[in-house]
């Protein structure tokens, strides 16, 4: 079995109760910026779009290829995604390299954020009320598909978080 | 140093000078929690009697209570707070949405503005770095605009952003602050407030945590807690039709009682329009329930509503139209202007019309007929832009009625010069809540006993049986209040234990943050016990429910001896005279269920008994102050 955070976009209220959940969890305080779900919202003419972007366990996984020091990887096929923190470098590639941008970095640690499934009991899973992250499971299967269904969802709905370049402000 | 659950700072922005400055926050969460706790100390220290709300001196407030910004289910309020135009004393709205907790995760529990800008400002939060920047290009755009242009100016379509409209702007005294997705600071003038300051916008964005002492078991906590708001009765409902389903009913309920809809408008169902015209459900920050409804309607525009607006520009104008009220509703959030007091403003106008004091003449040509769409589509553009008749009510309806004079004043639903719900039910409860609350009418304290069995009274037949029909609502009163006879709709006594026991309700969630819809206001299970427990997780320190209780407490007297400070008595707790009598279920009156003057006052007097409140005056007792730890407001008021 290959479990993996599946995203219903349609349903997504825009809470935010997914990313408090996993900064809870993993670092013991409520703080959407450190946190390995990212809810993008969009508001625009009294409407609001948002969806929700975790790493999907990809079975050919562009950011374990793209790391030079090997330090993501996965202990198996089951594995979820796991960072040796002592060998990252904090270059980045990993977060350049998911096609839906479901990576980022911590501010703090410069450490990638990414999913560990919480070891068995996602937090966000627990804690979402619309039935919007749910655990799914690929039963091994290929699944590049997932991730870029997101991006191509990221791109349609234009939730492409546009970044303000460094010192521009 | 960062305290758990709180940011751990008071922000304070003058913008006369441009001063910004912060202090701990620390001194005051002893004895005040946070949110409107806060706000109203802060408030009660510097605003004064003759503070006039558009006066620089006067402070407009957000406040953001300790479990906002955490994963508990709700906890997303801003409290909003000032000297409000509208009452003369104490302004105070809550509004959900996302900007209480980046207001937290920015590093501030309270942003305090004085003072007053030269030129339009809007202000810009980014952790550390406050600015105050230019609004001048802003100034005229409406709320939906204003929040787009500034997140591209900022380079950031995540900053959260709340703005005043051209209400606002024109100093309209029923003007609000809104998110521009539905989220709004509505009631007591507070946009003509931040107005008045040159202040077009508020934007915010934060990348901090809120530490939590014990996270574990919070989650846990959260976890079990989502579980039971699922369980309850209405949930089901909430999740997939928002408020529209219950508040159908609500609104066929409490229109038998008040014995006047049309026949046409007992067709409206919002639950049938929100099916045919849904673009999606949205909800507030940490919220299980998402009780927006968002429409994005061809010729008619998009928004995002839920609850009262429906009836307030359908049923309580006899309007049965849902699509009037939808174009009005987003007139009202894109200008800025608080859609209940329009409402009451051009129901007062069509009764005027009715009984013969106002005619077209007086309303720009308009003829205030009962549920002209005429009307209704045009009057929320007048009133934001102070056009013809709209600039008269523009500065509050008290004031329009003394212009109009014909004795006009009489059929004002007001209480505290507060524009009212036009569907308030005069129950003895709801009487009783609306004169002794601090800012008028509030809509958050209903208490539940008195309305069931008000309604089994009034629908029941057979009024023997109505003792027996009432039992376990006694039974349930004894246990709640200690008073059987407070079920008993026809009696005086226990109302003010009823009211109080509600308005505590509605104190807690406003002093730790979350919002009442997750109480048993509709049916959810949050409760002082609740509370204290993840306030107990999150602290890391045993929190007493009791303490919370006491801590609520002390907010309610602040809210009062604010008032008094500002010159109010006893003799402003009423409720306008258009509230008398309009009980009316078939249409004859009902006199047993509502009050009488005679029983207001009555009930009035068990209320200040009950908050150790001086009977004649109104105005809190040295010695009660003094027995919850407020020997300095005792001070200050000069007891």
């Amino acid at each position: 079995m290959s479990r993996f955070i599946s995203i219903e976009p349609s349903v997504c209220t825009g809470c935010q109760t997914c990313e408090v959940a996993c900064s809870l969890f993993h670092f013991g305080e409520c703080n959407p910026f450190r946190s390995a779900v990212h809810v993008i919202r969009r508001e625009k003419g009294g409407l609001v779009t948002s969806l929700p972007l975790v790493c999907q366990q990809c079975s050919h996984a562009p950011c374990i290829e793209a790391c030079p020091t090997e330090a993501l990887f996965r202990v198996g096929k089951d594995s979820p995604l796991i960072i040796d923190e002592a060998n990252c470098t904090a270059c980045g590639n990993c977060v350049d390299a998911c096609p839906a941008g479901c990576i980022t970095l911590d501010e703090k640690t410069h450490i990638p954020l990414v999913c560990d499934l919480c070891g068995g009991d996602p937090q966000c899973v627990i804690l979402c009320h619309s039935h919007c992250l749910t655990i799914g499971d690929d039963m091994g299967a290929d699944n590049t598909y997932r991730i870029e269904r997101l991006a191509a969802l990221l791109d349609a709905e234009d939730l492409i978080m546009k970044r303000a370049p460094e010192g521009d402000r | 140093m960062m305290a758990y659950l709180r940011a751990g700072k008071i922000l304070r922005i003058n913008l006369t000078d441009g001063n910004i400055r912060h202090e701990p926050i620390e001194p005051y969460i002893t004895r005040f929690i946070g949110g409107k706790g806060v706000n109203l100390k802060l408030l009660f220290e510097s605003v004064h009697k003759e503070t006039k709300p558009f006066d620089p001196e006067n402070l407009l407030l957000f406040g953001v209570g300790p479990l906002a910004g955490t994963s508990f289910p709700g906890s997303c309020r801003t409290d909003v707070t000032a000297k409000s135009p509208v009452t003369g004393a104490l302004g105070n709205s809550g509004m959900g949405g996302y900007l209480g907790p980046e207001l937290k995760y920015a590093g501030y529990d309270h942003l305090v503005i004085e003072g007053k800008a030269a030129k339009p400002v809007y202000i810009s939060i980014r952790d550390e770095a406050v600015e105050i920047r230019d609004a001048s290009d802003l100034w005229g755009l409406d709320t939906y605009e204003t929040p787009f242009v500034i997140r591209k100016e900022l380079r950031d379509m995540a900053t959260k952003v709340v703005s005043i409209g051209p209400a606002g702007e024109k100093l309209v005294v029923y003007a609000s602050i809104n998110s521009g997705t539905g989220n709004v600071a509505a009631r007591t003038g507070l946009g003509a407030v931040m107005g008045s300051k040159n202040l077009k916008a508020v934007a915010v964005r934060g990348t901090k945590g809120i530490e939590i002492a014990k996270p574990k078991e919070f989650l846990k906590g959260c976890g079990k807690l989502l579980d039971s708001i699922r369980q309850a009765k209405f949930y089901p409902d909430l999740h997939e039709y928002g408020l529209t389903r219950i508040h159908d009913r609500e609104m066929r309920g409490l229109y038998d009682l008040l014995g006047n809809a049309t026949e046409e408008c007992k067709n409206i169902c919002e639950a049938d329009f929100l099916k045919k015209y849904l673009f999606n459900r949205v909800g507030c920050f940490a919220c299980p329930v998402a009780c927006f409804d968002s429409y994005d309607i061809p010729g008619a525009g998009a928004g995002t509503a839920k609850c009262s607006p429906y009836g307030d520009l359908s049923w309580d104008l006899r309007n049965p139209d849902l699509m009037i009220f939808w174009k009005s509703f987003v007139q009202c959030q894109r200008y800025g202007l608080d859609a209940r007091s329009l409402s009451n403003a051009i129901a007062w106008l069509m009764e005027l019309d009715e009984k013969g004091i106002i005619t077209p003449e007086d309303t720009d040509g308009l003829k205030m007929e009962w549920g002209s769409p005429e009307v209704i589509l045009s009057m929320a553009k007048k009133m934001s832009y102070r056009e013809g008749i709209g600039d008269l009510l523009a500065d509050g309806l008290p004031a329009a009625a003394e212009k109009i004079g014909r004795g006009a004043g009489e059929y004002l639903l007001i209480s505290k010069g507060s524009p009212s719900d036009m569907h308030i039910v005069p129950l003895k409860t709801l009487m009783l809540g609306s004169a002794v609350s601090a800012i008028g009418e509030d809509a958050q304290v209903q208490p539940f006993i008195d309305g069931v069995t008000s309604r089994r009274f009034a629908l029941i037949d057979d009024k023997t049986g109505f003792e027996e029909a009432i039992t376990r609502y006694k039974d349930r009163a004894e246990k709640e209040v200690g008073i059987r006879e407070a079920a008993d709709p026809r009696a005086t006594k226990g109302k003010a234990e009823l009211v109080r026991q509600d308005e505590e309700r509605a104190d807690l969630a406003d002093i730790t943050g979350i919002c009442t819809w997750m109480t048993s206001f509709v049916g959810l299970p949050v409760n002082a016990d609740v509370l204290a427990e993840f306030m107990t997780w999150g602290l890391g320190t045993h929190v007493h429910t009791d303490m919370l209780i006491s801590a609520g407490m002390r907010m309610h007297q602040l809210e009062r001896a604010f008032n008094c400070n500002c010159g109010l008595t006893r003799e402003d707790d009423r409720v306008s005279k258009a509230y008398y009598g309009r009980l009316k279920p078939g249409g004859q009156p009902m006199p047993e269920i509502t009050a009488t003057e005679f029983e207001l006052e009555k009930m009035k007097d068990d209320y200040y008994e009950l908050m150790g409140w001086n009977i004649k005056t109104g105005i809190p007792t040295r010695q009660t102050l003094e027995s919850i730890d407020l020997k300095d407001i005792a001070d200050k008021l000069r007891l």
